[in-house]
């Protein structure tokens, strides 16, 4: 009799946590649904990017690696075509804006490249417009206020961007933080220009 | 007491197993995608260059052809663009998310960056259809980077090789078509 009681127990709760796996996604697109209706507009960019293996290889893919401190946060909407006219390569003639955070950031130390400006302002996919707030997928925080490692590419006319999404920012008060993405810590990068 | 230790220990193996599927299921999936595998994007074949025409049918094509049930198709008056140009980033592609209802992609707009995958190819025509072809697999849910591989939605796939989605990415598609959304 136990051991059956003990069957039907199991059985049941089998049963719950069947129902309840299945209901994961369903439950996660309520969050959505409500989160949308209460709060501003929420739009995902979501970017395919080089990763790099070693601190060496990230390095070599920038033009512009410093230290620095965020002093101000702003958004902006950019035409990032570099041809006007007709694209040289795809023959593509117009193409949407899109939406940047861009950080003013005061230079501390210059470890690659030619900056002659106290200041830099480096642009990151994302931003808060109005009622429209643009999600960069897995961007590592930045921000106002605090210090970090940028690892950038420079652009003729544009300002600078990040190399990718998860290996560009480095705090500089966690010189050994490894993340499941990236593997490539702030104390490698350094030890490059010792 | 015997009887409570053990349902005591069901309950434990339980929780972590619903533990476990929340975790797979955020690291393969994230939180958009279409409503339906037939999806449309605008007529692009008047827009670009010949080569770029065909790498981007070619992208498609490696969907249609997968065995994910998935249909990718033109049509001029689509709200689903693809834009393919020189852009001031280090980016490969961009996949933005314009609106949605919910958890579903009602409108959506793919970067292709033509400077970066021109620096980068050793196959071009590779290159370019695996980065369009990754960019398309995030209009089924699919996140990037999935625990187990190789995968489409890899960053560090070589893009001169792997151009088509790999048996994870299509059994991530049906799972996600058959399974939550019916």
């Amino acid at each position: 009799m136990r051991r059956k009681n003990g069957l039907c127990v199991l059985i049941v709760i089998m049963l719950i946590s069947l129902c309840a796996c299945g209901n994961v996604e369903t439950a996660r697109q309520t969050d959505v649904e409500s989160s949308t209706q209460a709060e501003p507009t929420k739009q995902i960019m979501i970017a395919d990017y080089p990763m790099y293996d070693t601190a060496q290889n990230l390095v070599d893919a920038a033009d512009l690696v410093f230290t620095g401190k965020v002093e101000n946060i702003t958004y902006e909407m950019l035409d990032i075509k570099m041809e006007s006219g007709p694209d040289s390569i795809t023959g593509l003639e117009e193409a949407s804006s899109v939406p940047y955070t861009i950080f003013e950031i005061k230079v501390s130390n210059v470890y690659k490249g030619n900056v002659t400006d106290e200041t830099i302002y480096l642009k990151r996919p994302g931003g808060n417009f109005d009622t429209i707030v643009y999600e960069l997928e897995g961007a590592t925080p930045i921000n106002q206020g605090e210090e970090y490692l940028f690892v950038a590419q420079t652009f003729e006319n544009f300002y600078p961007s990040l190399v990718n999404v998860d290996q560009a920012v480095y705090d500089l008060n966690a010189p050994e933080v490894l993340s499941e993405d990236n593997t490539i810590t702030l104390s490698q990068i350094l030890s490059l220009f010792e | 007491m015997k009887n409570f230790r053990w349902l005591c220990c069901l309950i434990l193996v339980c929780g972590s197993l619903l533990s476990f599927t929340e975790i797979v299921d955020a690291a393969t999936y994230w939180q958009y995608g279409c409503q339906n595998r037939t999806i449309q994007v605008r007529s692009y074949d008047s827009s670009y260059n010949a080569g770029w025409v065909r790498a981007i049918d070619n992208a498609r094509a490696a969907w249609n052809n997968s065995g994910a049930g998935t249909t990718i198709l033109t049509w001029y008056n689509s709200n689903n663009t693809i834009q393919a140009a020189q852009f001031a980033e280090n980016w490969y592609g961009l996949f933005t998310v314009n609106s949605a209802s919910g958890s579903y992609i009602t409108q959506f707009t793919i970067k292709l960056n033509a400077r970066t995958i021109s620096r980068d190819a050793s196959n071009f025509d590779n290159f370019l259809k695996s980065t369009a072809a990754h960019e398309f697999g995030h209009a089924y849910f699919l996140d990037d980077n999935p625990p187990s591989g190789p995968s489409l939605m890899s960053h560090s796939r070589d893009r001169n090789t792997l151009t088509t989605p790999q048996a994870v990415d299509v059994h991530n598609v049906l799972s996600k078509y058959m399974g939550s959304l019916g």
